[in-house]
């Protein structure tokens, strides 16, 4: 990981997201759908991390707030990255709220018992990553490692973004997405050969 | 900071890289227990295919528009940008550095000045007692002269302790005696003790001729640095007791500052102006600037007291 890897990805629309943000404030609403286009699928993935199958719920109340907001908002594409995750994090968080009196209905055995537990290459392992199989592996991870994984790896955030988001400091953040993707990675390792992976698979330590 | 990971057996073998190398031997590679490692770079890249997967709902985005629309429309986008809406990240992380390095400042600052203060006030108290009580005793409280006005020195929190203490003729003559040398250069002149003197003479202008005053009284008195030139002007004043003198050389001169309507006042004033600038020291600073002020006199003309005073 390092300073690298986690962002290149979205270091490389950063430039365009920058300039379509500041022509959305503006008032081009053409623009605020290109950076929805560049932005909605990070976040998406990130909050699915979050609360599962009710992500596209919750990103579609996030969207209202940021639609709102833009205008408020100031920084450069980076920092509207980071920016829209705060509010798609704390719309999520309200809706796990609410939800906490009826927990969601998890798929979670099912998936688990679709892994590739037979593949005996490496190679096919990783090619049999589905969305749900990754959600789930991330869903497992304790939380604060999980969203640390997901907003660096997913919504391409570096460190002190990431913090931020957090309201966390820098390395207790950097700290979790290096435990949560070592835990990962034990775990795509020992599953491609036997079906004795972690299963404690939930949303909280 | 790759990681190969092999089996339960042998957990304690890692490598750790430094961050931001992901050396080409930590790419997934069979081990030899047969069980694949995953390097994090890969797992990275795994993990972000698979959850950025699918396109972008158009009925969502179309949403998302059409509220930004509305948003437009009804001017919710000229609100004030908030704390957390600020993301510009070159600002904020300066702003947290300085915070924390002022606050450091802060309190190293404070720290080392309550030390500074207190070993002064220490080093002046032990100066000045034994070269002021015997004299002290002889001068009556509130003979000092007039104070020039309070309102020069507002925060001056020693200005009423300084003007209950009795003026000392072992004082006077060490801050005649330096105030030659130091006239004109740095900042001595500001110090309580200056101040002290300069409403002694009643104002800056005459502080000269108080000090040839002075002089002139210890005039006989062999082996006297102070004011070469007026030390035997006017010898007969040096039979009095030293402290009459001191109150005579002072109401003297403090009475004349008025008629000699040379500025001398204006000048006291300014003088005095000049020491409400060191105000903020002086609560504490007052004894110990007078406390250097004896030491320096001290060293200068001590020696010669024994034989020539004390009549």
């Amino acid at each position: 990981m390092g300073h690298g890897g986690e962002s290149r990805r979205a270091q490389a629309y950063d430039g365009e997201l920058g300039a379509a943000v500041a022509r959305a404030q503006k008032g081009d609403e053409a623009a605020f759908a290109v950076a929805y286009r560049l932005v909605q699928p990070g976040l998406l993935g990130y909050v699915r991390g979050l609360v599962g199958d009710d992500a596209e719920d919750v990103m579609s109340d996030a969207w209202l707030e940021i639609a709102r907001d833009l205008g408020r908002f100031k920084g450069d594409g980076a920092g509207f990255r980071g920016w829209a995750a705060t509010i798609a994090r704390h719309r999520a968080l309200d809706h796990l709220r609410r939800q906490r009196v009826r927990p969601r209905a998890s798929t979670i055995e099912q998936d688990v018992l679709d892994l590739p537990g037979a593949q005996s290459t490496y190679e096919q392992a990783m090619e049999a990553l589905s969305t749900e199989h990754a959600l789930e592996l991330v869903g497992g991870l304790p939380r604060d490692q999980a969203e640390a994984v997901l907003l660096r790896v997913v919504v391409g955030l570096d460190g002190p973004a990431a913090a931020r988001v957090l309201g966390k400091r820098p390395g207790a953040v950097r700290t979790a997405a290096h435990r949560g993707l070592k835990r990962l990675a034990k775990q795509l390792g020992a599953e491609s050969v036997t079906d004795e992976a972690p299963r404690t698979l939930g949303e909280s330590t | 900071m790759g990681e190969r990971q092999s089996d339960g057996g042998q957990a304690g073998r890692r490598r750790v890289h430094p961050e931001g190398t992901v050396p080409a031997q930590d790419r997934p590679a069979p081990v030899p227990g047969g069980r694949p490692a995953v390097g994090t770079a890969d797992l990275e890249t795994l993990l972000a295919a698979a959850l950025l997967r699918g396109g972008v709902d158009a009925g969502a985005e179309q949403r998302a528009v059409a509220a930004f629309v509305a948003a437009r429309e009804s001017g919710a986008h000229g609100a004030r940008t908030r704390r957390r809406d600020d993301w510009r990240a070159r600002r904020r992380r300066l702003g947290g550095r300085s915070l924390k390095a002022t606050l450091s400042a802060l309190v190293a600052g404070l720290t080392l000045s309550g030390v500074a203060v207190a070993g002064i006030g220490v080093a002046g108290s032990s100066t000045d007692g034994p070269a002021e009580d015997p004299k002290s005793t002889h001068v009556p409280p509130g003979t000092t002269p007039p104070a020039t006005p309070k309102s020069a020195a507002p925060d001056h929190g020693s200005g009423g302790r300084d003007a209950d203490r009795p003026a000392t003729a072992g004082d006077t003559e060490a801050h005649c005696r330096a105030y030659e040398k130091v006239e004109g250069r740095g900042k001595a002149l500001d110090a309580t003790a200056w101040k002290r003197l300069t409403e002694a003479a009643g104002g800056a202008s005459h502080v000269d001729a108080y000090c040839a005053g002075r002089a002139e009284q210890d005039g006989e008195r062999p082996g006297s640095t102070g004011a070469p030139g007026r030390s035997t002007a006017v010898p007969d004043r040096s039979g009095s007791g030293s402290s009459g003198n001191a109150n005579d050389a002072a109401s003297g001169n403090a009475g004349d500052a008025p008629d000699s309507g040379t500025g001398g006042e204006p000048a006291g004033g300014s003088g005095n102006a000049d020491g409400a600038g060191n105000a903020g020291s002086a609560g504490s600073a007052g004894n110990p600037a007078d406390g250097a002020g004896n030491g320096a006199g001290g060293s200068a003309g001590r020696p010669a007291e024994p034989g020539g005073r004390n009549p």
